[in-house]
C-alpha cells in the first residue's frame, strides 16, 4: 500500500477527468440553468488542467512505468497520446460550445459525457494488461454511442447512434472472443507476460492464430478498415458535426494507439503477419478514397476520408513486426496528432459554417466563401492542404515517417500503393478548395456569421498546429 | 473417471463456440432490434463461457473477475442500446431494422 | 480431466425432475379440484401495470416510456452489486485498500442514484 502516492500523481489526469464528469453531472442535476450555462466552461477548463498534468508528467525524468501490479504503464507513448485525445476533447468541447447554442440543445450531461468518454480513452491508452484494455475501450465507446445519438429528436443522429452501437458491441463480442483464446492459450492477461509466453515459439499454436484472427476482426471494426468500415461513414455523418469530430480523432486515437501496442509490445507480431496488415492497408486505402471521391457532401467526404488515413496508418502498423517498437509507436503518434489537427479542425469549420440544422454541407454550398469570408476559407483551405499530404504540412510529415518506417523495412510495393492513393485523395480535398475560392456562387451570396473567439482561437489553434508541427520536437 | 459420457473442457469451449455463432448469426440476419439486441448479448456471454472454463483448466481465477466485469459492461451496454431504441421508436414507429436508411450513398 | 461426469449430475436431474412435477401437480390438482367463477377481467392474461383489454380495451397501446427508464436503472444498479462477492470473498486479505477502494466504488454508485434522483427519473408522476 506504500505504492499509493505515485499511482495517484501519475494517473492524476484520469482522475481529473472522472471527477471532472461525475462534477458536472451533479452541477446541472443540483443548480438546473445555472449550471447548464456554466457546463461548457468548466468542461473546458477541467480538460487543460488535465493537459497541464499531461505536460508535466512529459516533462518528468524519469517515466512512472507499469502501476497498480502493470494493468496500466504509465509512459511517453502512453502520455504523448493522451495528449492527443485531451487536444481532441478540447477542441470538440469549443466546437460543441456554440453548436450546441444554435441547436438550441445545451446540457451539462453533453460535457459530462465528453468528460467520460475521455477517461476511457485514457484508460485505453494506458492499457498493459487485457482487462484494462477491454474495460477503457468500452468506457469510451459507450460514451461515444450516446454522443452519437445526442441530437434525439433528429432521425440521422439516432439512427447514427444506432449503426454505431450495434457494430461496436459486435466488434467488443469478437474481441471479447480473442482475449478469452488467447487467455485460455496463455493464462496470462498482462502484455508482457503474454510477449514472454509468445516468445517460447508457441506463435503457431491453433488457439493464438485463432485469437489473432479475431483480434484482427475487432479492431478492423473499431478502427474503420475496410471491410468492417460499412458503419464509418454514415456515423461520421450523421453524428452532430463537433460529435463527428471527436468520433474521428481522439475515439480513433485511443483505439489505433491502443491497438498498436497491443500489437507491437503483446504480441510482437510474427512475420507472417505483414501480408495480412499490408491486404488490410491497401483495401481500406483504395475503398476510403474511391467512396470519398463520389461524394456530394464534404461531411460525408470527410467521414470517407477518416477511413482512407486508417489504411494509411495500416501502411506503418503493416511494419510492426519488422521494426524497433519506439520507432512504430513515435511514427503512429505523430501521424495521430496530425490527423487530430486536420481533421477536428475541418469537421469544426463545417459545425460553424453548415448552419442551424446542419443544412449547408455540400460542396454547392461552399461555393465562393473563400472570397466572402476570407479567414475561414483559408482555415479550411489550410486543414484540406494538410489532408491531401502538402509540403510543408502536418500531413506531409505524418504520412512521411510513416511510410519511411515502412520503406525501411522493405515494403516498396505498399508504400508505392499508399503514395499513389494520396495523389487520389487530392483530388476530392482540392475540390473543397476550388469550390471556396474559384466557383462565383449561384443565387443567394452566403456570408458565413463571424465566429465567436473561443471559435476562433481553436480554428487558429488548428490552422497554426497543421503548420508548425513537423518542426515541433516530439517527446520521443 | 470411468464413467460414460465424460464432459470435457472442450464439451464447453464447443458450447460456446456455438453459441457465439448463434449470436452472430441473429445479429447479422434478424430484422427486429430487440432481437439483435438479444444476439449480442447472447454472444457477450457466449465469451464468458469460455473465459469460466480457461479459468478451470488453468486453475487461475483472473478468468473469473474478468466473467464479472463482461457482465456488467453488457448490462450497461444493454441500458444504453435499450435507450437508443427506444429513441427511434419515438421517431419512427418501428422496431424494424431495414426502415432505417436515412444515412445511405 | 477432473471435470463433472454423468453421474454426479444425477442429483442435479433429480432436482430438476422435482421442481418440475411439484408445480405440475399444483396444477392439475386445483384444474380437477378448484372451484371455477370465471369473468372477462379474471380470464384475460396479465401484464404488469398494463390493464388488459376486457378492461381498458386494446392492449396494444404504448408502454409508458417510465417502465424501460425504471428497468433500466434496475438493470444497472442490480448488476453493478456484482463485483461486491469477489470483493466479500477476499475481504479479510485486503485490509483497508480493499475496503477504500470498494467505498470509492460504492460512492460512484450512489453519486449515480442520486443523479437520478436529482433528475427526476425515479419519480412516477
Amino acid at each position: 500500500m506504500n505504492t499509493f502516492p505515485i499511482e495517484l500523481t501519475a494517473l492524476l489526469p484520469l482522475w481529473i477527468v472522472v471527477g471532472g464528469a461525475l462534477a458536472l453531472l451533479m452541477l446541472e442535476a443540483i443548480l438546473g440553468e445555472e449550471g447548464r450555462k456554466a457546463a461548457p466552461v468548466l468542461a473546458g477548463t477541467l480538460l487543460v488542467l488535465a493537459a497541464g498534468c499531461v505536460f508535466h508528467l512529459l516533462s518528468l525524468k524519469g517515466m512512472p512505468g507499469p502501476l497498480f501490479h502493470g494493468a496500466v504503464v504509465v509512459d511517453l507513448y502512453s502520455l504523448t497520446l493522451e495528449g492527443i485525445c485531451l487536444l481532441s476533447a478540447l477542441l470538440t468541447c469549443v466546437f460543441s460550445a456554440s453548436y450546441l447554442r444554435r441547436e438550441r440543445a445545451v446540457t451539462g450531461e453533453y460535457y459530462a459525457l465528453l468528460l467520460l468518454a475521455v477517461s476511457g480513452m485514457f484508460t485505453l491508452v494506458l492499457a498493459s494488461d487485457f482487462l484494462t484494455f477491454f474495460v477503457g475501450l468500452e468506457l469510451m465507446s459507450l460514451a461515444a454511442y450516446v454522443l452519437a445519438g445526442y441530437l434525439r429528436v433528429q432521425e440521422r443522429s439516432t439512427e447514427a447512434a444506432l449503426k454505431y452501437f450495434m457494430l461496436g458491441v459486435f466488434a467488443s463480442g469478437f474481441l471479447l472472443y480473442g482475449i478469452a483464446l488467447l487467455y485460455g492459450a496463455s493464462g496470462v492477461l498482462r502484455f508482457p507476460d503474454l510477449r514472454h509466453f509468445l516468445e517460447q515459439g508457441r506463435y503457431s499454436s491453433p488457439l493464438v492464430e485463432a485469437a489473432a484472427a479475431l483480434l484482427v476482426v475487432g479492431l478492423g471494426f473499431k478502427a474503420a478498415l475496410v471491410p468492417f468500415h460499412g458503419w464509418a461513414p454514415d456515423v461520421y455523418d450523421g453524428a452532430p458535426a463537433p460529435v463527428a469530430a471527436l468520433l474521428s480523432t481522439g475515439v480513433k486515437t485511443a483505439a489505433f494507439g491502443a491497438f498498436t501496442r497491443l500489437f507491437a509490445e503483446a504480441f510482437g507480431l510474427p512475420g507472417n503477419w505483414v501480408p495480412a496488415f499490408a491486404v488490410l492497408a491497401v483495401l481500406t486505402m483504395t475503398l476510403g478514397n474511391l467512396g470519398a471521391l463520389g461524394q456530394e457532401s464534404v461531411k460525408r467526404m470527410l467521414a470517407y476520408s477518416s477511413v482512407a488515413h486508417a489504411g494509411y496508418l495500416m501502411v506503418g502498423l503493416s511494419a510492426a513486426s519488422l521494426a524497433p517498437t519506439d520507432d512504430l509507436e513515435r511514427a503512429v503518434a505523430f501521424y495521430l496528432l496530425a490527423y487530430t489537427l486536420m481533421t477536428a479542425g475541418a469537421f469544426g469549420w463545417i459545425a460553424w459554417a453548415a448552419g442551424k440544422g446542419e443544412t449547408g454541407i455540400s460542396f454547392e454550398d461552399y461555393r465562393g466563401l473563400g472570397l466572402r469570408s476570407p479567414w475561414m476559407g483559408l482555415m479550411m483551405a489550410l486543414y484540406m492542404f494538410s489532408l491531401a499530404g502538402m509540403t510543408p504540412t502536418a500531413g506531409f510529415f505524418g504520412k512521411y515517417y510513416l511510410f519511411k518506417l515502412a520503406l525501411d523495412h522493405g515494403l516498396l510495393g505498399l508504400v508505392l500503393v499508399a503514395v499513389l492513393n494520396s495523389f487520389v485523395s487530392a483530388y476530392y480535398y482540392l475540390r473543397v478548395v476550388v469550390s471556396l475560392y474559384m466557383k462565383p456562387a449561384e443565387g443567394k451570396e452566403t456570408v458565413l456569421p463571424s465566429p465567436p473567439l473561443d471559435l476562433r482561437v481553436a480554428f487558429l489553434l488548428c490552422g497554426l498546429g497543421v503548420l508548425a508541427a513537423g518542426f515541433l520536437k516530439f517527446p520521443f | 473417471m470411468n464413467s460414460l459420457f465424460p464432459i470435457t473442457p472442450a464439451h464447453y469451449l464447443v458450447l460456446s463456440a456455438l453459441v457465439f455463432g448463434i449470436g452472430v448469426a441473429g445479429v447479422l440476419s434478424r430484422k427486429n432490434l430487440f432481437v439483435v439486441l438479444m444476439s449480442l448479448e447472447l454472444a457477450l456471454n457466449a465469451v464468458n463461457l469460455s473465459f469460466i472454463t480457461f479459468s478451470r483448466v488453468n486453475g487461475d481465477v483472473t478468468g473469473h473477475v474478468i466473467v464479472l466485469f463482461v457482465v456488467a459492461i453488457a448490462a450497461a451496454e444493454a441500458c444504453v442500446g435499450l435507450a437508443i431504441v427506444i429513441a427511434l421508436y419515438r421517431l419512427k414507429e418501428t422496431v424494424d431494422l431495414d426502415l432505417f436508411k436515412s444515412l445511405k450513398g | 480431466m477432473n471435470f463433472v461426469t454423468l453421474q454426479t449430475l444425477l442429483p442435479l436431474a433429480l432436482a430438476f425432475l422435482l421442481a418440475m412435477a411439484v408445480p405440475a401437480a399444483m396444477f392439475l390438482l386445483s384444474a380437477l379440484w378448484g372451484p371455477r367463477r370465471d369473468n372477462e377481467a379474471k380470464l384475460s392474461s396479465y401484464e404488469c401495470g398494463i390493464q388488459s383489454k376486457a378492461v381498458a380495451g386494446d392492449a396494444r397501446h404504448h408502454f409508458n416510456v417510465k417502465f424501460y427508464l425504471i428497468a433500466m436503472c434496475f438493470l444497472v444498479f442490480d448488476v453493478e452489486v456484482v463485483f461486491l462477492f469477489p470483493w466479500a470473498v477476499l475481504f479479510q486479505k485486503m485490509a483497508w485498500g480493499g475496503f477504500l477502494s470498494m467505498l470509492a466504488f460504492l460512492g460512484v454508485l450512489a453519486f449515480g442514484w442520486f443523479y437520478l434522483l436529482k433528475r427526476g427519473a425515479l419519480e412516477w408522476e
